[in-house]
């Protein structure tokens, strides 16, 4: 218990710290960054890759010569990955893990939120995990339903679904400050205002595609769908506007 | 006493003998396309690709990356979000997820994971492959149900998916 005050202390002044640097335009990591349907990513010199079943760690110190230095069972199968301070959030179809890299090397699975069952990926921010659960064959047969889930994460063995907020069929989704955009298939991309982080209030819709992921960039917002790549403008969250569109052949 | 491990033995290869025949079955499936090594790791820059079976995104320094299952990564220049241009094609035919650290992409190719230097993204190089390092992951079509031949090592490198007529196929995807 006492770890755990330390450790809402610690996400508190960070939440604080961050809040303060990012009045000016965040810059892009070195690293870039990637859309929510992933399986690999990288956290300082390592980089945890999606195995099947297992969490796969790599030394990436040397870039020209990763080398594989761990393995941990996560569950039977997994299926997107996001890092967050110190933890990875794993999406897999029977739910969400949280593992602990506080020890880069030796991540360590702490606990899971297994209640609500689909498709999955996560995104964190402080201490609130949002996640998108869908029906369809390519998921898990026993999603009854299509949610975006908010997750109070902050203890990490024992996450907790705080609210279902009903949805059409989404998947992707990432924030940018107090933005949360989701895709929700057909029905688009539902922007979410998220100051009080527990509870997103919808506050626009961008309509007219399937929405499949997403990547947010400082005012720029690129939404995968079946067929195009759109490249849309945020700046004004009340009027989000389409700036170009890569067509498939 | 040495008679017995004998006649032990013995029953077993009539056990073995007496298996009943598998009935055929013969039915529409997938099938892996092989290529040769070579093929393989051919980790090289193109000229502009379709974009057709696409997957993971991903933005780093100007550029806008969209991978294309089990054939390699599209990049874009993403400078002017009203007019992306595209770049080059990296080549990495069993690519189907990837990661950028600083100057290195880290794609996955067939079972291998690979490390490539994108410090110039015209001129691609590769530094490493780690062979089987993610043999544990499901190899299956994608998007699909049904029957399909399993993929096996020894016939070569797969790099996707062909449909096809299976005899006896060995493997099945349920959901």
């Amino acid at each position: 218990m006492k770890y755990f005050k330390i450790f809402m202390l610690f996400l508190s002044l960070t939440a604080l710290g961050i809040s303060c640097s990012k009045d000016s335009s965040e810059s892009l990591s070195p690293n870039g960054k990637s859309g929510s349907i992933t399986k690999f990513t990288v956290v300082g010199d390592y980089m945890y890759c999606l195995n099947g079943s297992n969490l796969d760690v790599y030394d990436i110190r040397i870039p020209e010569d990763p080398i594989k230095i761990n393995s941990i069972k996560i569950t039977r199968v997994t299926e997107t990955i996001f890092s967050y301070y110190g933890r990875l959030y794993i999406g897999a179809p029977d739910g969400v893990y949280i593992v602990d890299i506080s020890t880069p090397t030796k991540p360590v699975l702490k606990g899971s939120e297994t209640h609500f069952v689909g498709c999955d990926p996560v995104v964190v921010k402080d201490y609130i995990a949002y996640s998108t659960i869908r029906t369809g064959r390519t998921c898990n047969r026993d999603a009854s339903a299509n949610f975006l889930l908010v997750m109070d994460v902050s203890n990490a063995e024992n996450p907790r679904t705080l609210k279902s907020i009903p949805m059409t069929f989404p998947s992707g989704l990432g924030y940018d400050k107090n933005t949360l955009f989701v895709c929700d298939g057909q029905a688009g991309v539902k922007v979410f205002d998220i100051s009080k982080l527990n509870s997103p209030v919808e506050i626009n819709t961008i309509e007219g595609l399937d929405a499949y992921d997403l990547i947010t960039d400082n005012g720029i917002l690129i939404v995968s769908s079946p067929t195009t790549y759109s490249f849309y403008d945020y700046t004004d969250l009340k009027k989000i506007v389409l700036k170009y569109t890569i067509n498939k052949t | 006493m040495f008679r017995y491990p004998i006649l032990f033995l013995l029953s077993l290869v009539v056990f073995a003998c007496n298996k009943p025949e598998t009935p055929q079955l013969t039915v529409k499936g997938m099938k892996p396309i092989y290529v040769s090594e070579s093929e393989f790791y051919d980790i090289k820059n193109r000229e502009e690709q379709e974009l057709q079976n696409t997957g993971g995104i991903y933005i780093w320094q100007q550029y806008f990356l969209i991978a294309e299952y089990k054939k390699g990564i599209h990049v874009y220049d993403r400078s002017n979000p009203s007019l992306p241009i595209y770049i080059t094609f990296l080549n990495i035919p069993g690519c189907a997820d990837y990661t950028i650290s600083e100057n290195t992409l880290f794609a996955d190719n067939g079972f291998d994971v690979l490390s490539i230097n994108i410090k110039d993204i015209k001129a691609i190089k590769l530094n490493k492959i780690l062979k089987n390092a993610t043999k544990n992951s499901r190899d299956q079509p994608p998007n699909y149900i049904g029957y399909f031949e399993c993929h096996d090592p020894k016939k070569g490198y797969y790099i996707g998916w062909d449909s096809a007529l299976l005899v006896n196929p060995g493997c099945r995807k349920l959901n």
